[in-house]
């Protein structure tokens, strides 16, 4: 509990707090009728569905495609989000020259590193709870569950967190924010991309035994709904997260089978919390001039 | 002791910035450290406040190495730096309280310590405006004010007078003497002797990397030889080469210009020494109308010492 609170007392992420609320604030005020017109417009849609005869099932159909489309949204722009605000974070020090300041205070480097990644996420927590009422307003349709709610700010937090670790690595090693942008933007595709790489190496390969040894390669027998490695692909985790949360478990598991649904739901955000963790380690080695290997020669 | 440095070098690539640098100071002291651009002040002075790794050797704050206990040295020191960084939009009070923050200064009696310390850099009426738009001679202030937060010990400063009109620059002196007096060791750099040869207890001369003096301003003047120039007149167009040659037995003698009639000797020697040099000059009947001997200043015999090893 005192660690808890500890952290949240952390100097530098108050002060980013304070410094996004007034921007944030517009944002929500903004957003707010935003949401009540697509509530709105929901409602209105979903009334005349019901007098054209259109049978509830139907509805919550629309509602689910909605939803999955609206949270995709949500997700990827929460991304967008944590990779400009911690892309800024160091750079910005280093520019405004007030980095050295905080280096010599009595912030650890690791403390500076955490309230800087917390500051930067905090921005997707004001704006996914503005994305309440607009997800409330789905609910109106049906077909939304808490399921599918609990598995949309899963993502957020996973994929956010992910970002931002990795622009925060690359805003301590570049010196402008533009270049840690592109260079985190990069990594992070490149996560994505080197999955579905390798799924097309395999296929490939899977092609041509079965053309030229008339069977598949040993590893790709066991696995048949979804190719060999995009199980490893984040992207993955998103489709069988929401797949889960619509159509429960037992379907889930029926289809996928114990390899694709585990390796998938575990090992995916695995990856990415590893890589998340390694980008703010090296963060922390990176700002702390006792430790830098820019200072040795 | 407070703060001391054993052979700090620092390279960058196959530039030597720094070469085996040792030097102390103490408590209740304000020591100078100076030399011109590119001595490495800069780059001892980041070393100290652990913002830089030394490629060898070590500092010490009160005994004990920094790079064993980096938190625990920052705890004593209070760095000011060559430059102002600061956030946009933000008053000198929420500034300081920012920096209170990163520094553990305990929330109970912060507003008092933040008057406190804004009446000490005579910023009291400034205290709700942008930072940004105050003078060049404020931010300096401020930016001490904020390195005094949490009471360090230590006080590095890097060039905090530059750029002050002689008025800002008299009364930093007078905070500076007055933070002095109650204790708190100071290092303060400069690439201008006379800038802080008056209020400082020591200095430490550097150039090019290199230590060239440390110790108390007067000791400072006998380290570095006493020299003088003597310039003397002479009558007759001929013995000139006569008079050289003289001087130039003599040990204590450095360079010689001639000027016209005159001839401008550089003396290393005492008074008793100079005037033993006039007596031969006399024996051996060379006409001489004018003597006149003229000290060099410490700021002077400071540019020589590191024009000469810039040469
Ligand atoms: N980051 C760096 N990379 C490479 N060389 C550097 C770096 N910082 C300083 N130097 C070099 O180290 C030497 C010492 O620089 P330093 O800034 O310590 O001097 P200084 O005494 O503070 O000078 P000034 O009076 O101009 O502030 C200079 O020759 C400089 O070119
Ligand atoms: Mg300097």
């Amino acid at each position: 509990m005192t660690a808890i609170k500890e952290f949240f007392s952390n100097a530098i992420l108050r002060f980013g707090m304070r410094r996004r609320s007034k921007r944030a604030l517009t944002l929500v005020l903004l957003l707010l009728p935003v949401a009540g017109i697509t509530a709105l417009l929901i409602v209105i849609y979903g009334t005349i569905l019901i007098f054209n005869n259109v049978t509830p099932s139907d509805l919550s159909e629309s509602g689910t495609l909605v939803f999955i489309i609206i949270a995709g949204i949500h997700i990827g722009f929460s991304m967008l989000t944590a990779l400009g605000a911690a892309a800024g974070e160091i750079t910005g020090e280093k520019q405004r020259q007030t980095m050295d300041l905080l280096v010599c205070s009595q912030m650890s480097p690791s403390k500076i590193i955490l309230g800087k990644l917390t500051s930067s996420c905090s921005f997707i927590l004001l704006i996914s709870c503005a994305m309440l009422p607009l997800y409330s307003g789905l609910a109106l349709l049906g077909g939304v569950t808490v399921q599918m709610l609990i598995a949309t700010y899963v993502s957020v937090i996973l994929f956010s967190f992910f970002t931002a670790s990795v622009a925060i690595f690359f805003s301590t090693v570049t010196k402008k924010t533009a270049a840690a942008e592109i260079l985190a933007f990069l990594i992070i595709v490149a996560v994505f991309a080197i999955w579905l790489i390798l799924a097309l190496i395999c296929e490939l390969i899977n092609e041509f035994m079965i053309e030229y040894m008339s069977r598949r390669t040993f590893i790709l027998a066991q696995f048949s709904n979804i190719p060999l490695f995009i199980q490893a692909d984040p992207g993955c985790f998103l489709y069988m997260i929401f797949r889960l949360a619509v159509t429960g478990f037992e379907d889930t598991y029926n289809y996928h089978g114990f390899h694709e649904t585990f390796v998938t739901l575990i090992m995916t955000p695995l990856q990415l919390i590893l890589i998340s963790v390694l980008c703010v380690l090296g963060a922390i080695k990176n700002i702390n001039p006792q430790k830098s290997p820019k200072n040795k020669s | 002791m407070l703060l001391r440095t054993e052979e700090l070098t620092k390279c960058y690539g196959t530039h030597r910035a720094l070469n085996s640098l040792s030097m102390s100071l103490d408590n209740g002291t304000i020591t100078g450290f100076i030399g011109p651009n590119g001595a490495g002040k800069t780059t001892a002075m980041r070393i100290m406040v652990t913002l830089m790794r030394p490629t060898s050797g070590e500092v010490y704050i009160n005994d004990e190495a920094i790079s064993k206990s980096v938190m625990d040295a920052r705890k004593i020191i209070g760095f000011v730096p060559d430059y102002f960084g600061v956030y946009a939009a933000m008053s000198s009070e929420e500034y300081l309280d920012f920096y209170a923050d990163t520094n553990n200064v305990p929330k109970a009696g912060r507003d008092e310590l933040i008057d406190s310390l804004l009446a000490l850099v005579k910023l009291s009426d400034k205290k709700y405006s942008d930072v940004n738009q105050l003078s060049r001679g404020m931010k300096q202030r401020l930016c001490l004010a904020r390195a005094l937060l949490h009471n360090p010990q230590l006080l590095v400063l890097d060039e905090p007078a530059s750029g002050l009109d002689p008025q800002s620059r008299a009364e930093l002196k007078t905070i500076l003497v007055a933070l002095r007096n109650e204790g708190k060791g100071i290092l303060i750099s400069s690439h201008i002797l006379p800038e802080l040869g008056e209020f400082c207890d020591r200095v430490v001369i550097m150039n090019k990397g290199v230590k060239v003096a440390e110790g108390s301003v007067d000791s400072i003047s006998e380290q570095l030889g006493e020299k003088a120039k003597i310039t003397y007149t002479l009558i007759d167009d001929s013995q000139f080469d006569d008079a050289v040659s003289i001087f130039r037995m003599n040990p204590h003698v450095g360079e010689i210009i001639r000027d016209k009639m005159t001839l401008e000797v550089e003396f290393k020697g005492d008074d008793l020494a100079s005037s033993e040099m006039l007596k031969r000059l006399m024996l051996s009947d060379i006409k001489v109308s004018e003597v006149s001997k003229t000290r060099l200043s410490l700021e002077q015999v400071f540019l020589e010492v590191i024009g000469n090893d810039g040469n």
